[in-house]
């Protein structure tokens, strides 16, 4: 059960690496409005219109709404795995390379881009797929709550459970 | 082109001196530039006379972006023409065409009245204002009152002012103005009226050799009523052309705006001078009446002390105004493109203009939109064991695809690079959002293919006009109801404002993978899920688009954006013809 302990930990970390950095170009872009402050060359190439301020305070909505949204999803992850509620959780987890994308297609537009800026989330976030592929094998016509879900499951009810904390009342 | 304008201008002359009608069959080399005709109609198929019109460079469908032409329609019952020819000198590319409405018939034309240097109008007033108070008489307004507060017409207002236009100072009108404006600061002591500060303003704003007294009309009337600015801007255009001046009514009025808070300096100094001139004169006046005269020297350096800050509000205020009347008595900016005529016809139903458009329209932006407001009512069904089951085989589904496609030896070259190159986009943001298997289809026309499968045009909602050459597209336009609309393509809410949609002209690129959408779980309605099940079409592409902008061809508001314009204009757009114009 390490294994996918240290996987859902590698989710938990991810998502806050990614907030920060969304939170740094919300940060810069709105600077960049405030002050004149050029953007940084990463980040032009980027965003879909730079020139337009108009364009960017949109932007600023988008990425506010992602930070938000991330952080929502962290806590109802930690809050479904404090209740063992496994395949909840996994959904979550899973989500992340695909949703997170499309909702700064508004920013970043809807093709593959490089960036460390701010990384294309299907990229950034690929190696959660990847890992969960490994502790929660399936196939298509698996059932809805696979062996290995169930057995995490009962590992975090009966013998330990690093995210007890984060059970809400 | 300098040749075609040289052909041009002679053509131009040519047709003036035949009284700007038609030459023959119309004039042929008038037309070899870029050009419009425009028509502005009644309901019932008359046209409208003396609007002015303006043609500017696209602005999103609204007034004030760059002009390159503006002018009074002339066409009228008894003309030959239907339309009125505007020229574009070099610009070729689409124009937007707006109108001010109201229009009015002139007054004649009237000549100049005798000029008098700066120095001395201002030393006149002066004289008047301290020989009134030494009288104390009270100031029969029918003398002194100053047009600013007479009743007098626009087309009166502003012939006087075109009459004196620049760079003629002296006017008795001005004068009165100014002595009427200066009686009420010094005298009635009304110096926290905003209003006193304007009339002053304007009357010294018309020692501006560039200004004149034809800014000071223009003040004049707006400030009384904003909506006499189409009648304000034919007068102009009209009397001025006949004066065989270049200037601009509509350009003028714009540029007024920007220049009355440019003149504040200016203009505090020479009320300075002017209270200066109308100190000593009534100092002269010590002896009479002491008391009396200390009061009104203590006046003015009261209002001396407190001229530039108000002149500077008075100014801030003539601003808003001018810009209030030029943005919200035009009518909505119609796009052309050069070679055409349009015909503005008012309705007697209001229309509801959803498109199409050349451009992007900023009333396609939707303010009221958030990416965290609900899905809306109906868009969405409650979550359940199969849709759960769908999100949790997405890995192995989408794996499995993306092998078979790449081993078809007919997935084309534009598909199968984005597929190689980024296979964790391919696969988590392109073969995840469909429902099954997608297929490739080609783009255009295929003799191998029935017309009624070819794919020439598809169609895309966006939120902002940068989104508009994105990669998921449908070949059908958007239904009516946002909530269906979201609920068959799956479109969460934090994803698309959705205030128009794109028509583009496809191929490029040469395919497509077209296919049933799948589900979305909803961020904003948790344990709700869009449900797809409608048709989309993916286009491969790079980071700046699946298509140009030149295959961009119509832009519309969605039905559901409660921003799309409803007016009483429609526009008719054909293919302009040579004789039916006034050249």
């Amino acid at each position: 059960m390490k294994r996918t302990i240290e996987a859902f930990e590698l989710v938990e970390f991810l998502i806050q690496e990614y907030r920060s950095k969304v939170l740094n170009v919300k940060d810069i872009i709105s600077d960049h409005l405030r002050t004149g402050k050029p953007l940084p060359q990463d980040l032009h190439r980027v965003l879909l219109n730079p020139a337009s301020s108009d364009y960017l305070r949109s932007c600023i909505g988008a990425l506010e709404y992602v930070e938000n949204e991330l952080l929502k999803d962290l806590n109802r992850m930690r809050n479904y795995l404090a209740q063992a509620e496994v395949g909840d959780a996994l959904l979550i987890a899973i989500s992340f390379s695909k949703d997170v994308f499309r909702s700064l297609g508004t920013v970043v537009g809807e093709y593959p881009y490089e960036s460390n800026i701010l990384p294309p989330a299907y990229d950034f976030f690929s190696k959660i797929d990847d890992e969960m592929m490994v502790v929660f094998p399936r196939d298509i016509d698996s059932p809805l709550d696979t062996k290995e879900e169930i057995d995490f499951a009962n590992y975090l009810r009966n013998v330990h459970n690093p995210w007890a904390k984060y059970a809400k009342p | 082109m300098n040749q075609i304008t040289s052909e041009y201008q002679k053509a131009q002359e040519l047709a003036s001196s035949e009284g700007g009608r038609d030459v023959a069959d119309g004039c042929r080399h008038c037309h070899d530039g870029n050009w419009i005709h425009l028509r502005y109609e009644y309901p019932d198929e008359q046209a409208v006379t003396d609007t002015l019109y303006v043609v500017q460079k696209p602005n999103g469908g609204e007034p004030g972006g760059e002009v390159i032409a503006e002018g009074v329609l002339t066409v009228s019952e008894l003309s030959k023409h239907r339309y009125i020819h505007v020229d574009l000198g070099d610009y070729d590319g689409e124009v937007e065409v707006f109108f001010f409405d109201d229009p009015t018939e002139p007054v004649p034309f009237e000549e100049p009245a005798p000029v008098e240097d700066e120095r001395n109008w201002l030393e006149r007033a002066a004289e008047s204002v301290a020989s009134s108070i030494a009288s104390g008489a009270e100031w029969t307004w029918g003398t002194l009152q100053g047009d600013f507060n007479e009743n007098m017409s626009t087309s009166q207002i502003i012939t006087n002012a075109i009459v004196t236009a620049v760079p003629v100072v002296d006017q008795v009108a001005d004068l009165r103005d100014l002595i009427a404006n200066s009686k009420l600061l010094i005298r009635d002591k009304r110096y926290d009226e905003i209003g006193v500060w304007v009339g002053v303003f304007a009357c010294l704003i018309g020692l501006v050799p560039s200004l004149g007294s034809l800014a000071k009309g223009v003040i004049k009337i707006i400030w009384k009523n904003v909506s006499e600015i189409g009648r304000v801007l034919v007068y102009i255009n009209k009397a001025l052309h006949r004066t065989g001046m270049r200037v601009n009514g509509y350009r003028f009025v714009t540029k007024l705006a920007d220049d009355v808070v440019d003149q504040v300096g200016f203009v505090s100094q020479k009320f300075d001078e002017f209270l200066n001139l109308t100190a000593q004169k009534v100092s002269l006046l010590k002896n009479l009446t002491p008391g009396f005269v200390e009061d009104v020297l203590e006046t003015i350096e009261k209002v001396r002390g407190m001229a530039s800050h108000n002149f500077e509000a008075a100014a801030q205020a003539i601003k808003k105004r001018i810009l209030k009347a030029t943005s919200g008595y035009a009518t909505r900016a119609f796009s052309v493109l050069p070679g055409h005529s349009v015909t503005i016809r008012r309705v007697t139903d209001m229309v509801i203009n959803y498109g199409p458009y050349r451009h992007w329209q900023k009333t396609m932006d939707r303010p009221s939109w958030s990416p965290s407001l609900p899905e809306p009512k109906g868009s969405t069904v409650p979550d359940n064991a199969e849709f759960q089951a769908f999100r949790k085989a997405s890995h192995a589904r989408i794996s499995k695809w993306y092998d078979e496609l790449l081993s078809d030896p007919d997935l084309p070259d534009s598909i199968r690079k984005v597929a190689i190159t980024s296979p964790d986009f391919f696969k988590k943001n392109i073969l995840s959002s469909f429902a099954e298997k997608p297929v490739i289809k080609p783009l255009g026309k295929d003799k191998n293919i029935p017309s009624e499968d070819q794919i020439n045009e598809l169609y895309r909602v966006i939120g902002k006009e940068e989104n508009q050459t994105g990669g998921f597209w449908s070949r059908s336009r958007p239904s009516n109801s946002e909530a269906e609309w979201r609920r068959e393509n799956a479109v969460r809410q934090d994803w698309n404002a959705a205030g128009a949609y794109v028509v583009a002209e496809v191929p490029p690129p040469d395919h497509a993978l077209v296919g049933k959408i799948g589900p979305q779980s909803s961020k904003n309605s948790p344990g709700e899920v869009l449900p797809g099940g409608g048709e989309q079409v993916w286009l491969p592409g790079t980071k700046a688009g699946a298509v140009s902008p030149d295959q961009i061809k119509e832009y519309y508001h969605t039905y559901w954006n409660d921003r799309t314009p409803v007016e009483p204009l429609r526009s008719i757009r054909n293919a302009g013809k040579i004789g039916e114009c006034d050249l």
